[in-house]
């Protein structure tokens, strides 16, 4: 059985930028992965942008709500709503291969090929100094690995009022697509009133988003057809995809699909990477000098645990509590709908509560077009005769704020592998996420806060929707980062504690989880970690 | 469409007319089924009494969706309505119906109306569903 140098486990935004450092560094990398790709045969129309489609499309509805409907969620508002049946596949098999217990915690994985960052909003954050020293990470090492990752996916900003809390030292960047008159109002308001919004600890600018602007060799312009939530076919959004698609021409690159890594075991030699082949439900094992587990935050935790298999052990975890609050701008109200569109989101509005760049909230807007009339209507508790009307008038000034808060670890945060005779691997993780009062609170106050800073713009809060812990997609702190040799956390360079060969690559060795979205401190973080194991 | 699906046929028909006014055409109406069939559901004795009665009495649709959506929010018959309501709104024969239009100043008098009309919905609805599952 052959031994490769490196095995990435996943195929996500840090699977793909640890992998991406390796192969360019000339390392022969096996990546494994489940990998499900779409399902679906029907293709959106290239030339078409999205009010174009639904004005002539006869079969639109195989793709705005799906050919089995699955579009169509009913029930309780959770996560992943926005998640429409192109990019369905990002949730498939996850609850029969790697299941979670709760009734506290409803997180979403993935097992589709490119992770979580099928569905990503694409927006890129850089930790501040004192975020990345919370979360346990080299800040100039970070500064250093945004830049590279920021080469690698492009990405697309402004430096504007808010600058010093979404751009940070980044340099390298496209100018930000245009935004819609919804937003550009906003900011004008915000511009008007500046100097009292930062009183007031509130910055707000444009986010930075991993969007070209600029053509380059394979990926179009961004061209405002307002198919976000649908489609990548001009590849002017990066998904990480596009680096494993990139990987596979590298003759010291191969990747492995349709395995679902289970656990790992140390030989003197090299270390033992057991799966099971999706096929016919076989073990299957590779073998490696060096495993770097990118598999999530959740599945790494997963991993760890049953290697280490130390009964009743449990990680810790952490979860950027998020909210999302549709809001209304009168000035608005009677628009008729914008034929071009950015669906990612446009503006970030950072509360900066100690004003020292230590505690910071942030809240995305975006406007509300492409995610139709239906979706709004099940939120609300109006017939849906009425509600239809009255949104299709409202939707124009409709600018949906999701507030993110940051995490820290505390004890009633916490996952473990439970027995599971159901279950493919025989276990399933169990979590638990019990807030403190305190935390709930000072969350409710930071929400307050964001209505009424708002409404100082002219923007008017409807309804506060909670969609329950797990809906931000944004987690870590499963194994993490220690300087005691302790089992079930990391070190500091990414090495798993009690292993001598196996690092982790996500985000799961975070100490404290900043607010602002960490998928780009995550790639960043992945290519450091990748570095660190090529130079050990 | 077998004709076994004639009940979900006339459901498909007075929940078309009652979300846009219009008559539903024959996709909507395939697509209907074709979303029930694809999630069947056992009804409940509630959900049953409601679609009976808004079967014979189409005109009560908009008290009872109005009802329920206070009393019962995710009963079948929302649900159903919920379904339709996505499948007109990706059909472009109905697109004029969703997609926001340059509205004048005025046209926030008839949204007002709209929103009163629905609290009334709403209070006379909260009764008409009580009675109907009585």
């Amino acid at each position: 059985m052959k031994i490769y140098e490196y095995i990435v486990v996943g195929s996500g935004c840090t699977g793909a930028m640890a992998a991406q450092t390796l192969v360019e560094a000339g390392a022969d990398t096996l990546m494994l992965d489940v990998g499900i790709v779409k399902q679906s045969g029907y293709k959106i129309p290239q030339n078409k942008g999205f009010l174009d489609i639904r004005k002539t499309e006869k079969d639109q509805y195989k793709y705005l709500i799906g050919e089995d409907f699955e579009g169509v969620s009913w029930g309780k508002v959770g996560k992943g709503e926005q998640i429409t049946p192109p990019r369905k596949h990002i949730f498939a098999e996850t609850n029969t291969l790697i299941p979670v217990n709760s009734t506290s915690f409803f997180p979403a994985e993935s097992l589709g090929y490119g992770g979580l960052g099928i569905g990503w909003g694409v927006g890129c954050w850089e930790f501040s100094r004192s975020e990345a020293n919370q979360a346990g990470l080299d800040h100039k090492k970070m500064q250093s690995a945004y830049k590279i990752v920021s080469d690698r996916i492009g990405i697309s900003a402004t430096r504007d009022s808010a600058e010093k809390y979404s751009l940070g030292s980044l340099d390298n960047f496209q100018k930000s697509p245009e935004m819609d008159i919804n937003h550009t109002k906003i900011l004008k308001k915000y511009t008007t009133n500046r100097s009292k919004m930062n009183e007031l600890g509130f910055f707000m600018g444009r986010a930075p988003l991993a969007v070209i602007t600029q053509s380059t060799n394979n990926r179009k312009s961004y061209e405002y057809k307002d198919l976000d939530f649908y489609s990548d076919d001009d590849m002017s959004a990066y998904r990480p995809w596009m680096t494993v698609d990139n990987l596979k021409k590298y003759p010291n690159f191969t990747y492995t699909g349709g395995v679902l890594v289970t656990k790992f075991s140390e030989k003197k030699e090299y270390t033992l990477v057991e799966c099971i082949n999706l096929l016919d439900g076989k073990i299957k094992l590779f073998r490696c000098k060096k495993l770097l587990l990118a598999s999530g935050v959740l599945g790494s935790a997963r991993i760890a645990l049953r290697s280490f298999n130390v009964p009743g052990a449990k990680t810790s975890l952490l979860c950027n509590p998020y909210s999302y609050i549709p809001c209304l701008q009168p000035s608005m109200l009677g628009k008729g709908a914008e034929e071009k569109k950015l669906g990612f989101a446009q503006l970030s509005l950072f509360l900066d509560k100690s004003s020292d760049m230590s505690d910071i909230s942030m809240a995305s807007l975006y406007s509300y077009q492409s995610l139709m009339l239906f979706r709004l209507a099940r939120q609300v508790p109006f017939n849906f005769s009425d509600s239809r009307r009255l949104f299709q008038y409202l939707s124009p000034a409709i600018v949906i704020m999701g507030i993110h808060q940051p995490d820290r670890p505390s004890a009633g945060k916490y996952l473990e592998l439970v027995e599971d005779k159901n279950s493919v691997t025989g276990d399933s993780l169990k979590a638990t996420y019990i807030s403190t009062s305190d935390e709930i609170s000072e969350r409710k106050k930071r929400e307050r806060k964001y209505i009424k800073i708002m409404r100082k713009m002219h923007v008017y809060a409807l309804k506060n929707i909670d969609p329950g812990m797990g809906a931000s997609i944004h987690y870590a702190g499963t194994l993490p980062f220690s300087d005691e040799e302790t089992l079930l956390t990391t070190r500091k360079d990414g090495l798993l504690h009690g292993s001598k060969s196996v690092y982790i690559a996500d985000g799961s060795g975070f100490t404290f989880l900043p607010a602002k979205g960490l998928t780009f401190s995550l790639m960043a973080n992945a290519h450091n970690v990748a570095e660190n194991a090529l130079n050990s | 469409m077998k004709n076994t699906h004639s009940k979900e046929e006339f459901e498909a028909i007075i929940f078309t007319k009652y979300l846009i006014g219009e008559r539903a055409d024959k996709k909507t109406k395939e697509l209907y089924i074709r979303a029930l069939d694809n999630s069947p559901t056992i009804l409940d004795k509630n959900d049953t009494a409601i679609l009976s009665f808004l079967t014979k009495h189409p005109s009560t649709l908009g008290f009872l969706d109005a009802g329920l959506a206070v009393i019962k929010p995710h009963s079948e018959v929302r649900r159903r309505l919920y379904l339709i309501f996505a499948i007109l709104e990706s059909t472009p024969l109905y697109w004029k119906y969703f997609i926001p239009i340059q509205r004048r100043p005025i046209y926030l008098f008839i949204v007002i109306a709209v929103g009163i009309r629905s609290i009334y919905r709403l209070l006379v609805g909260s009764i008409l569903v009580k009675l109907v599952l009585r």
